[in-house]
């Protein structure tokens, strides 16, 4: 049961206490879900999951608000298979992928850092919001930079002003799917306020 | 969920001469690749390449199945991504995988004579 506002009244609704405990839960289980696919089965996928993953890829910031970034889906088989030929890090027959790419002219106006650098980062940001949405729906995928960005773009038919960052593989996992890898060792490094002075964990998720 | 070649196949190399050409293109990606990326994703590409040129097999009758080499493939597809765990778990895989083809080249040789 939760006290809330609604229309300046303190009002009882019953059964919505553990709702955002549940949500929290829910993130938490989906981060552990998330992992690297590369095995999946050979089914498409539908557009209205694609318009999702879209949302969620346009959700990540970027620096100062500027329209830079850009996604282009993928979904068409041939133009999949060209992909693929071209990108020795694309393992598995996803049945679509996302490129998150940047418009360089538009970067270019909010600044070296921005060009060089920023436009990496909200790259990144997006494809995980892709990914952490694909996961969410059943889907899975994975981030590749493997690929050859001369014939990425010839094959996408991209203006020479355009940049791809990443490219993500979605499909449905297949039942057969390889174990996720387990991280290396040190790949879990924190610092309590400096570097060399190990965080010490105290609780919360348990390690996976 | 459906296991992997259940489903209808994606597109794939119809014929060995377009297997071929996929081949080479992967073959000069990933040498372009290895320009800029991890050093030890240069032997992954060749380790994979094998797999690769090993499904020259399913577009042809042409020429017979081996297979030595579809076992390897299947060693090779369920192992290569150790190299993203432990380099040390990869090297000592492709060691392996080199033991086993030597053995078998050994085998074929007295076959011979």
């Amino acid at each position: 049961m939760i006290i809330t506002q609604l229309n300046g009244t303190r009002v009882l609704i019953p059964g919505q206490a553990k709702q955002p405990e549940n949500q929290q839960q829910a993130l938490f289980d989906l981060l552990r879900r998330r992992h690297a696919c590369r095995q999946f089965e050979h089914r498409p996928i539908p557009d209205s999951l694609l318009d999702r993953l879209v949302y969620a890829a346009h959700r990540a910031p970027t620096a100062g608000n500027a329209p830079y970034r850009f996604v282009v889906v993928v979904k068409d088989p041939t133009t999949l298979h060209m992909i693929r030929l071209v990108s020795p890090g694309f393992f598995g027959d996803c049945s679509a992928a996302i490129f998150v790419c940047t418009d360089l002219d538009i970067a270019a106006k909010s600044g070296r850092q921005v060009y060089d650098q920023i436009t990496h980062y909200d790259a990144g940001a997006a494809a995980e919001n892709v990914i952490l949405a694909a996961y969410s729906m059943g889907l899975a995928g994975t981030f590749i930079k493997s690929y050859s960005e001369t014939a990425v773009a010839r094959i996408l038919g991209l203006p020479e002003t355009c940049r791809t960052e990443l490219l993500v593989s979605i499909g449905y996992p297949a039942a057969d799917e390889l174990k996720p890898l387990k991280k290396r060792k040190g790949a879990k490094r924190t610092y309590a306020d400096r570097y060399g002075v190990p965080w010490v964990k105290q609780g919360g998720e348990k390690e996976g | 969920m459906t296991k992997r070649g259940d489903a209808p196949a994606p597109e794939k190399a119809r014929s060995p001469e377009e297997h071929i050409f996929e081949l080479s293109l992967y073959l000069l990606t990933a040498a372009r690749g290895c320009v800029g990326e991890p050093h030890i994703y240069g032997p992954l590409r060749l380790v994979d390449a094998v797999s690769r040129l090993v499904d020259i097999y399913s577009t042809t009758d042409l020429i017979r199945a081996d297979p030595f080499l579809q076992k390897a493939k299947k060693e090779i597809d369920e192992n290569k991504y150790q190299v993203m765990a432990s380099e040390e778990t990869f090297i000592a895989f492709m060691d392996k995988l080199i033991v086993e083809f030597t053995d078998e080249l050994k085998r074929r040789s007295e076959l011979r004579h």
